[in-house]
């Protein structure tokens, strides 16, 4: 079930109502079954490999803890073994094979293996994940199995963060299902508050940017560098927007139950290095990679070379995760050799700042850094959305040899788009710039509004999302992955 | 509890309020030919147009003998004017890309206002039976003459985006009509004379995509055919003439699922589909309009088959 759906409005209210109705022994079931039945809505047979990575985790929780030494061990590789292998069934055989077929061409050869016709089940990545996280902080002794299955389940299926995440840990939310909640007026206003500013990104700002993004996008030959140029930027917050707000809409519905979820966003665009980028960007991701990958491989606390290793390979692994195509390892890629470059010049301090007659700690600057991490996320970004490797291709030269010659060019491309429509998009979109720190610290608590201004703020932002969203019920983009 | 929920509503009250405004304020601003509000509301469209011509000239007290409900090709596909010569009093209730949903909802509105219970003749095609859209509530709803009738075609299909579209037709209430339509003709036909041309005609041997009757347009269909059946109307289904050198799997597809609901529900089905001479670039306009000559064959011969059927008192 979307979020942006008619379904989940008439969903969310029952649920929650019914949550808060039923006494606190039975409240695990009814959130698993909701759960079953958001997850359902969309292919329902694909919760039989939900189930079964359910089942194996479970008991490998369980083994884990009463096993010692090698035994011990042996139950995490099951475990680990069974998620990964789901991915790699699902998501990245075909992939595989593509790729062995292409090595085998190359010699002469014709690939034997065939190929699978499978759909991904949605939202495949982010609940493996979360899974993997329960058995390997069991193992690290961090958190006591669950015995309750269905308790467990719940930990796995709940359905605000089921199919996009945050990608939980069971130190922060397992313990929740066992604590009566009850109503609590000012957490279930601070959870809708999130929900109508979720909605806002999502079917206001993200669906509509993807228009202009789709349009380029979609045939880069067809359009100058300048439009290519505005659709990149546009792919940017559209992409920020889709994902933060499905974030958003997840943390607050679980919120108006009494729940707490992870932060999974923090202004990313206000980063001032890729390195701060990622720690505002999909937190629940890059601190999983953090804790299972990056760390146990050696982090920072090895050689140099090593280290500088380790960030790169780790984001390759994060570009692999969103999807199985090189435009994704690339994309990822990217990301490694752009944290490289900056930790090689934080060490030997060398700055571009220096040559500018700026202060380097002032607000100038503070933004040239922000404009520079934004250029960087959004070349890398043309990988991530470009539909194959040649197109991201096409699209970077056109808009590195762009020029102003072509000014008249653009000026008819916006005009076969719809020069109106791209008007009221780019105002809807610096509507949301300017406003997006003030809401957002309203939302954090540190900025407080009177009860008349709240009611004007998110009764313009409902009627808004009526009047300017989009309602074709469109997908949230890391619903793919 | 009680302080949340009447904060809540407080919530719901202003944005209502602003929502009203805000549609007002756009429809103010005038932009190009039309308000602003057109550029910005996903999927509104302009009152006036054929549709409004016609609703506006249809009369439910009128003792029609024959009701025409469907798509482009209803009212593309049949001239009242053609019928009227050979004694049938016909009316065209076709709009742009109508679907079986919309028809129904027509044919409730109809079950209600008509004393006289003419024959509803539907005219279908491939593209009839396919995913349900909302092109054709967008442009029914601001242009049928009847306010019950445009809500209920929202209830029909609850959307946001018609919910819209009904809110602006309530605030473009007094507004003249934006534009008129200069090919529509009395008794809700619209007249294109022209042939196809060469380059289209080129192109209808292409084949078309997988095609696949939608079930819930099956579905839709059993619907409309029992509920005009209930309400004392004879009813027949009909699919024009489609040019002969068109890909023919999508309309046989579609050919066979409207037998089978037909049969079921003991309503005949004609299909002209191939079933026919025309010559495809004098007849039709595009590849599967009727042009005004192609209709001016047509009509006389659907005339034939209804009145050699008895469907015609």
């Amino acid at each position: 079930m979307l979020f942006n759906s008619l379904s989940f409005t008439l969903f969310f209210p029952l649920v929650t109502l019914v949550y808060f109705l039923l006494p606190h022994a039975w409240r695990w079931a009814w959130l698993l079954l909701a759960s079953c039945y958001f997850y359902m809505a969309f292919v329902p047979i694909y919760i039989v490999i939900l189930a079964g990575t359910i089942v194996v985790d479970y008991f490998a929780g369980l083994w884990i803890d009463k096993c010692e030494g090698k035994k011990r061990k042996a139950a995490l590789v099951v475990s680990i073994v069974a998620n990964v292998g789901v991915l790699a069934i699902f998501k990245y055989y075909n992939f595989i094979n593509e790729n062995i077929g292409a090595l085998l061409n190359l010699g002469g050869y014709s690939n034997p293996i065939p190929f699978l016709s499978i759909l991904l089940p949605i939202g495949l990545s982010f609940h493996t994940f979360q899974a993997m996280s329960y058995t390997i902080e069991v193992y690290r002794g961090n958190q006591e199995p669950e015995k309750h299955f269905g308790r467990y389940a719940l930990y796995v299926m709940f359905y605000p963060q089921l199919v996009a995440g945050p990608i939980e840990r069971p130190q922060n939310v397992l313990h929740q299902f066992r604590e009566q909640k009850f109503w609590n007026n000012q957490m279930a206003a601070e959870g809708l508050k999130k929900m109508v500013w979720g909605f806002f990104k999502k079917m206001v700002v993200a669906d509509n940017l993807a228009r202009i993004v789709n349009f380029c996008f979609d045939s880069p030959d067809d359009h100058s560098g300048w439009m290519l140029l505005l659709a990149a930027v546009c792919f940017c917050f559209q992409i920020y927007c889709d994902f933060s707000g499905y974030s958003d809409i997840a943390l607050g519905s679980a919120q108006v139950m009494g729940f707490h979820l992870m932060t999974n966003f923090n202004m990313p665009f206000n980063a001032g290095s890729i390195s701060t980028f990622w720690s505002k960007w999909h937190i629940s991701l890059s601190t999983w990679f953090r804790d299972y990958v990056y760390i146990p491989l050696g982090g920072n606390r090895v050689s140099t070379s090593k280290w500088y290793l380790n960030l790169f390979l780790v984001f390759m692994i994060s570009g692999l995760w969103h999807g199985a195509s090189w435009n994704f390892v690339i994309w990822g890629a990217l990301h490694g050799i752009f944290l490289i470059v900056g930790a090689i010049r934080d060490r030997y301090k060398v700055h571009a700042l220096r040559l500018l007659p700026v202060k380097r700690d002032g607000r100038i600057a503070r933004n040239i850094l922000r404009m520079q991490t934004f250029a960087q996320v959004a070349f890398a970004f043309i990988f991530f959305r470009a539909l194959t490797l040649s197109n991201a291709l096409t699209i970077i030269k056109k808009i590195a040899t762009t020029s102003m010659l072509q000014i008249q060019l653009f000026r008819d491309e916006l005009n076969a788009f719809g020069a109106i429509k791209a008007l009221v998009i780019v105002m809807i979109l610096a509507l949301f710039f300017f406003s997006e720190q003030f809401v957002h610290d309203h939302l954090q608590g540190r900025k407080k509004l009177n009860s008349v201004q709240q009611t004007l703020l998110y009764g313009a932002l409902l009627s808004s999302i009526l009047v300017f969203g989009f309602f074709g019920e469109t997908q949230f983009i890391y619903f793919q992955f | 509890m009680k302080t949340f929920l009447s904060r809540f509503f407080l919530v719901v009250l202003t944005a209502a309020i602003f929502y009203v405004c805000t549609l007002w304020l756009l429809l103010q601003i005038q932009w190009g030919k039309y308000p602003l509000l057109y550029s910005v509301l996903d999927g509104s469209v302009v009152k006036g147009g054929d549709v409004h011509q016609r609703f506006s000239e249809f009369k439910p007290d009128s003792a029609y003998d024959v009701i025409f409900l469907g798509s482009s090709h209803a009212y593309r596909g049949y001239d009242s004017r053609i019928f009227s010569h050979m004694g049938v009093k016909a009316f065209n209730l076709g709009s742009s890309n109508q679907t079986i949903q919309d028809s129904y909802v027509l044919a409730r509105f109809l079950a209600q206002k008509l004393t006289h219970k003419p024959l509803v003749l539907i005219e279908t095609y491939y593209g009839t039976l396919a995913e349900n859209s909302l092109e054709s509530t967008f442009f029914l709803i601001p242009n049928v003459k009847d306010d019950g009738l445009a809500v209920d075609l929202v209830k029909e299909k609850p959307d946001a985006r018609l919910f819209n579209a009904l809110m602006l037709r309530f605030l473009n209430k007094s507004r003249p009509v934006m534009f008129r339509d200069s090919s529509y003709r009395p008794g809700g036909y619209c007249e294109n004379p022209k042939e196809m041309p060469d380059s289209m005609f080129n192109l209808l041997t292409k084949p078309l995509p997988a095609y696949k009757p939608s079930k819930e347009s099956l579905e839709y269909l059993t619907k409309l055919l029992k509920c005009l059946k209930e309400n004392g109307f004879r009813v027949v289904v009909t699919t024009h003439p489609l040019p002969l050198e068109s890909d023919r799997r999508p309309s046989e597809r579609c050919g066979i699922a409207l037998d089978s609901v037909c049969q079921r529900e003991g309503v005949p089905y004609i299909n002209f589909a191939f079933n026919h001479t025309l010559n495809s670039q004098k007849s039709f306009y595009d590849s599967h309009h009727l042009n005004s000559a192609g209709v001016n064959w047509y009509n006389p011969e659907i005339i034939k088959e209804l009145q050699a059927r008895k469907l015609l008192r």
